[in-house]
């Protein structure tokens, strides 16, 4: 369904360009979720906002394609993606307060967005926004959609914004970072919500996050990025449990949460690498424990695992 | 490996601190006006006893009221002074006033506003209304009212108008203290045990020194021109000093006959307070942060 | 096995609502102690009294058996004993300051002895050595450091005083996951050498596990449950401490 084929964006800086995505290619199927999974300057949000083409003025798309149903999003003009932003690609943020307006009640905001995107009158979208507040698990919908957004709490918010995303039934919801700046145990509710609504609307998601927790919990596949490149992907049964990059396995190590409290964890020396020289040979390489000389020079190549469990490097077995 | 690594990111970040800069002041050359003219003025300024042979005091009936000449480059007066001596140094005047009250009022307005910002509660509530009461006047009115009251001269002019451009400071530096003070380095410091007058001495007011810099600036043109105002009214300096409000207001009942003798005094009033205007809009546009392109 | 801080009966009123309704625990002197909670728990209320920000509404809080709160003033005695580091890196230094005045800062208020001791060139480039900087990179300021660099300098003007009780308030969760491995182990690293007391702030389940020997579970004001690490995790008695340990495995 969704298809990133080597997708290059640059960024234009003060000082000069830089590329923050190279060569990222990832699919999702219909009902799948997909996490891209990354820490800071990763591109993990570049990749998601450049579907829908939300980027700043000064980054161009350098090589690439993103084919949604066998239409490359990059090709069509600005009118006609307008017309996939909330209707067949829906996005949810990190923040919920900002995307919602905060002096209208959110039940109205929700009867907008569906009678703008699905071009219905006022007394069917009235129903329909109903049965999509009851969708995303709130019991009475009559009262919740005469609340403003201050009145409610975070977890809450949050759900009314998956909401104005999945109104229009959506075959792919982007979400960026949805349960960052939620409490934990809201956080659980939301991915279970957003589980139950792949199920059932056939709905895929692409999620971005930095915690693999999250990633653990609710995603099919996973495609772990750093500076702007993908070093593994797959399912994520598979990565997680058979991690074959040497990023990855520092990440997975680097969490306390396997470890026992009397060993250490395990360090990444160093700091996430400046864009603005791009090193030759792989992005990890000034951070890697098992590095070669080869590695500063040369390109990594592309190590199949399985079908769809890939990484890059030069080091076959690990 | 880290050491290479950070070296390069502080290197960058220093250079690119000071390109931007540079970068922004060649990108406009309004800014590059401005500096020109206030260059020129301040130059003659200090350079005033140097640059004219002339007394800028000393009467001459003789030459009384002859026009621009090679002798006389902007002519003389009714009582044969060189006006283009009495206009650098009104320039002194001029420039030492208008920075006097500047500086004044804005150490006294930021204390006072990073003291309501920082304390809030009701001193904070009434520093407030009493400043709101002095902003309701329209700043020339109140200037006169006080300068007629404390008695003209140009001391209590420039009193008055340092006490009249005060609440400006205050509402400025109270609206930064309050963002300031929400910073974790301020509760830090409190959980050293560090006094309020520490915080806002060495917290509070530096951080919040480029938006006071940049209406400094702004205010430095706008105050002379107040100052010249005030003179002109007879407010202010009292002839036979050579200040340029003072002079217009003399040379004005001249102006048709002895065209030069206003009309200098007046050019360089302008040409002072729209550099520093100039100056105060370009700092603006490169200290803001937000405008980093 | 002494105490070296006593929280007794704490309550705390902001206006109409309760952040704190009158909890009790105590810290073991050289322990971990991780207080763990979600937004409005009052696990930073509880930090801001200890550290003197907030006065208790009512309720004791003793440090080595002497109160810290005498009718509404805060007297920690000896400056410096006990000491705090924040979550945020980017605001917690002034950006104006060097890393030298930032780290500094906490012994103006200490005698002349201590300041001129603990100040000296050698102590502070010991300092930075056992915080993982370099001596150079005490004149530079906050905007040339990463995050994860700047939790660092936070780290090592807490530890300046030699403190016997330190707060880390969520002091991972705004860095990179690579990162917080580093400050993790850098802070195991800190109290074996120091002997100091922590207690450790954060919503993460996780991290809690990890670095705590005992546990408190703070939930609307008041603590659900409270025990040794392991006890705790292995047989969760509260239905709040289930869904808090069912967050970290899925």
């Amino acid at each position: 369904m969704l298809n990133v084929e080597e997708l290059t964006i640059s960024f234009d800086t003060f000082e000069g360009k830089l590329n923050v995505l190279e060569n990222v290619s990832f699919s999702i199927n219909e009902g799948e979720i997909l996490s891209i999974v990354g820490e800071s300057g990763s591109g993990k949000s570049v990749s998601a906002y450049s579907i829908l083409r939300l980027l700043d003025k000064n980054s161009k798309v350098e090589s690439g394609k993103i084919k949604f149903y066998d239409e490359d999003l990059l090709k069509i003009t600005s009118k006609e993606i307008r017309k996939y932003r909330g209707k067949k690609i829906g996005m949810v943020f990190q923040e919920p307060m900002t995307a919602l307006n905060p002096t209208m009640k959110v039940g109205k905001q929700l009867l907008n967005v569906i009678m703008q995107n699905m071009d219905l009158p006022k007394k069917e979208a009235y129903t329909i926004m109903l049965n999509t507040l009851k969708d995303v698990h709130f019991d009475n919908p009559e009262s919740i959609a005469q609340k403003y957004p201050h009145e409610l709490s975070g977890g809450m918010r949050q759900r009314i914004v998956i909401s104005l995303a999945m109104s229009s039934k959506p075959k792919l919801l982007i979400a960026d970072e949805p349960t960052t700046a939620l409490d934990v145990t809201i956080q659980a509710e939301i991915l279970n919500l957003m589980k139950e609504l792949v199920n059932k609307h056939n709905t895929s998601i692409l999620l971005i996050t930095h915690d693999i927790s999250v990633v653990r919990s609710v995603s099919d596949k996973v495609c772990v990025m750093y500076g702007g490149k993908i070093l593994e992907r797959g399912y994520t049964d598979e990565v997680l449990k058979n991690p074959k990059h040497p990023y990855t396995k520092a990440l997975l190590n680097a969490l306390p949460d396997q470890v026992d409290e009397n060993t250490r964890l395990q360090e990444i020396e160093g700091e996430v690498p400046d864009l603005r020289h791009r090193p030759e040979g792989c992005i990890f390489y000034s951070r890697c424990l098992n590095k070669k000389n080869r590695c500063s020079k040369e390109t990594p190549p592309e190590i199949r695992i399985s079908k769809d469990h890939i990484f890059y490097c030069f080091e076959e077995e690990m | 490996m880290e050491s290479k690594i950070e070296s390069n990111y502080s290197l960058n970040k220093k250079n690119k601190k000071k390109s931007i800069i540079l970068y922004k002041i060649k990108k406009n050359p309004m800014t590059i006006l401005g500096i020109s003219i206030i260059g020129i003025i301040i130059l003659l300024a200090i350079l005033a006893p140097y640059i004219t042979s002339y007394d800028p005091t000393k009467i001459s009936i003789l030459e009384r009221f002859k026009p621009p000449s090679s002798k006389h480059w902007f002519g003389t007066d009714e009582v044969g002074r060189d006006i283009f001596t009495r206009v650098i140094f009104g320039a002194r005047i001029s420039l030492t006033a208008g920075i006097s009250i500047v500086v004044i009022s804005s150490a006294i307005g930021a204390l006072i506003g990073a003291i309501c910002g920082y304390f809030g509660g009701n001193t904070d509530q009434i520093i407030m209304r009493i400043m709101d009461m002095i902003l309701a006047f329209p700043t020339l009115i109140l200037a006169m009212v006080l300068t007629a009251t404390l008695g003209s001269s140009l001391v209590n002019a420039m009193l008055a108008i340092a006490i009249v451009k005060i609440p400006v400071y205050v509402r400025l530096l109270r609206g930064e203290a309050l963002i300031v003070k929400n910073n974790l380095y301020v509760k830090a410091a409190k959980t050293f045990g560090l006094s309020d007058s520490y915080i806002i001495l060495r917290h509070i007011i530096p951080n919040t020194i480029t938006p006071i810099i940049i209406q400094l600036t702004l205010d430095l043109g706008d105050t002379i021109l107040l100052v010249a105002t005030l003179g002109f009214l007879g407010l202010g300096a009292k002839p036979p000093a050579p200040e340029w409000g003072t002079m217009i207001s003399t040379g004005f009942k001249y102006m048709l006959s002895q065209w030069w003798y206003p009309t200098f005094p007046g050019l360089a009033v302008f040409l002072a307070s729209a550099g520093f205007n100039l100056i105060g809009d370009g700092l603006r546009d490169v200290l803001d942060p937000k405008s980093v392109r | 096995m002494e105490d070296i801080l006593n929280i007794q009966g704490l309550k705390k009123v902001f206006g109409k609502f309760s952040a704190l309704n009158g909890v009790s625990f105590n810290l073991i002197k050289g322990e971990t102690f991780g207080l763990v909670g979600e937004s409005g728990s009052g696990k930073s209320t509880i930090a801001n009294t200890i550290i003197g920000i907030h006065s208790p509404t009512e309720g004791e809080v003793l440090f080595n058996g002497t109160k810290l709160w005498k009718e509404n003033k805060y007297q920690c005695g000896e400056y410096g004993k006990i000491q705090i580091v924040f979550q945020d890196p980017r605001s917690s230094l002034d950006p104006r300051m060097t890393i030298r005045k930032i780290i500094t800062e906490p012994l103006i208020p200490l005698s002349k002895e201590n300041r001129k001791d603990k100040g000296s060139q050698e102590n502070l480039i010991k300092l930075m050595k056992s915080v993982g900087l370099k001596e150079e990179q005490l004149d530079r300021y906050p905007h040339e450091f990463s995050g994860g660099q700047r939790q660092r300098i936070a780290i090592a003007r807490a530890i300046i005083t030699d403190p016997e009780v330190l707060i880390l308030d969520e002091p991972t969760s705004a860095l990179d996951v690579s990162v917080q491995a580093q400050i993790l182990n850098l802070l195991k690293d800190i109290q074996k050498e120091k002997k100091i007391t922590y207690l450790f702030i954060s919503h993460n389940m996780a991290v809690i596990k990890y670095v705590s020997n005992r546990v408190g579970v703070l939930y609307k004001g008041d603590f659900v449950e409270m025990g040794n690490t392991k006890d705790v995790f292995n047989c969760p008695k509260h239905d709040y401490t289930q869904k808090l340990i069912s967050s970290i495995i899925s």
